[in-house]
């Protein structure tokens, strides 16, 4: 389970993330709302340390990640190496995908077993092709990602980020940049996940798609956690006046 | 004489001077861009006196005469205990000039790769240096494919610049020739037209190395 304890962040004098307190159990999918520059991203970026923050604490499984508690009282980030260990735990996908492009997609999907957990190459080249298969892309895995489209791509990064064997797959946006007509292939993968255990934070406004896969919704004002529930819950009788007023305009 | 007839008198007397010539471009070139890689990972992981020891030595050889370094190394080489070849005080000389170059043109390249990529990587663990191995290199490599293809016809006609250390290359040929027969403009032309061929070729090559990139 991950645990986050009074996340704050801010980028120079603007605070993105106030006060931040939330769990996420194991295998739950927790799907994050909120208007654009809410700060949602940030939070989900900060959980693999992607941003640094500027208080707080984050815990995986028990295990503090990212900051200890220096001689002086004053955190300090964990060596690069343990860093880069601990991120492996968590794997993520992006609003843009962002594939290696001089990489074919099961060069892309194999690279981190490869180099970051040293998996012999062959071991890495059969993972890399079982989970392009699972994904649906048997068939492209020499292709290079110029000459897939967006829904592949999102597809082959899904598959990138599985391929490290993550306790925790971070989902940002990952259908906002997608033709509407390609939408649907992405999100079937992200369900043909829910039976693993197999823990999932995902950043949307696809309310429908979050309804559907979401164990519970929080939903994200002004770099505070202002409500959380189930789906049911947050969709149909949320009791914050800005969350209203927002679901009003994303419908 | 006659042009022709010169050719084929003193033609094959070419030959050698042409394959020196053609190796250490060749040799010089592969050096150049490996040491242009190196000066670029000094530049992007060296720190703030990595990015200024760079930027110096880039200074101290784009504002001199690439004869400059070619005397200092050849003269200079034997006073430290280092009495190496001609040729390989020259095509040094040229590695290290046009090393400079060619990290310029890296950094350029380099700006070309999309920032969100080293998120990528980081997310997936990869370290630093198997970042820059397997992202970052092949990338601004291909990317500078042709403003190298520039810099190696640059090499290429500046390896003539070694006839000024007794190495026997094509314009050093020519000016043998001269002396020999005191046909200066036959000698000379010739060495022309070979310079014309080799560095056509080199176009090409990299034209062609440049659309058989599969991934763009």
């Amino acid at each position: 389970m991950i645990e986050i304890r009074g996340l704050r962040k801010a980028f120079g004098s603007l605070a993105v993330l106030r006060d931040i307190d939330v769990d996420i159990a194991d295998g739950e999918v927790m799907a994050l709302i909120g208007r654009s520059g809410c700060g949602k991203t940030t939070l989900l970026r900060c959980i693999n340390f992607l941003e640094e923050y500027d208080a707080g604490e984050i815990r995986l499984d028990g295990q503090p990640l990212w900051y200890r508690p220096g001689a002086d009282s004053r955190r300090r980030r964990v060596p690069d190496q343990e860093a880069r260990r601990m991120r492996q735990q968590m794997g993520i996908v992006f609003q843009q995908y962002n594939l290696f492009p001089h990489m074919t997609a099961l060069e892309n999907v194999s690279l981190g077993p490869r180099f970051s957990q040293k998996v012999a190459a062959a071991e890495a080249e059969d993972l890399g092709r079982s989970l392009l298969a699972r994904v649906g892309l048997s068939d492209k895995v020499d292709a290079y990602p110029a000459h897939l489209s967006g829904g592949q791509q999102q597809r082959v990064a899904i598959a990138r980020a599985l391929a490290m064997r993550p306790k925790v797959l971070l989902l940002d946006e990952i259908t906002s940049a997608l033709d509407p007509e390609l939408v649907g292939e992405v999100e079937d993968v992200i369900r043909s996940l829910l039976s693993e255990p197999i823990m999932m934070v995902l950043v949307t406004h696809a309310l429908g798609f979050a309804r559907e896969v979401a164990h519970r919704i929080a939903y994200i004002a002004d770099g505070r956690i202002a409500e959380i529930g189930t789906p049911a819950e947050i969709l149909e009788q949320p009791s914050d006046p800005t969350l209203k007023d927002f679901l009003r305009r994303i419908r | 004489m006659s042009y022709a007839r010169w050719f084929t008198i003193y033609g094959p007397s070419y030959l050698n001077a042409l394959g020196w010539t053609a190796l250490t471009a060749v040799l010089a070139s592969l050096g150049a861009v490996v040491w242009g890689c190196v000066l670029l990972l000094f530049r992007l992981a060296g720190g703030p006196w990595g990015a200024r020891g760079v930027d110096a030595y880039m200074q101290a050889f784009r504002n001199t005469p690439v004869l400059l370094p070619i005397y200092l190394i050849y003269f200079g080489f034997p006073l430290i205990g280092l009495p190496w070849p001609a040729v390989i005080c020259g095509g040094l000389a040229l590695v290290l000039q046009n090393g400079a170059y060619v990290s310029e043109i890296l950094r350029g390249s380099f700006k070309a790769i999309d920032r969100v990529q080293f998120d990528a990587a980081k997310s997936i663990g990869l370290s630093p240096w198997h970042t820059f191995r397997k992202i970052t290199l092949p990338q601004v490599l291909v990317y500078s494919i042709p403003s190298l293809g520039n810099q190696v016809v640059l090499l290429l006609k500046d390896t003539s610049l070694l006839s000024a250390i007794t190495v026997t290359e094509l314009t050093m040929q020519a000016k043998l020739l001269t002396e020999q027969t005191g046909a200066a403009y036959e000698a000379f032309m010739v060495v022309a037209i070979l310079y014309l061929i080799l560095v056509s070729g080199t176009e090409v090559l990299f034209r062609v190395a440049h659309r058989a990139v599969r991934w763009r």
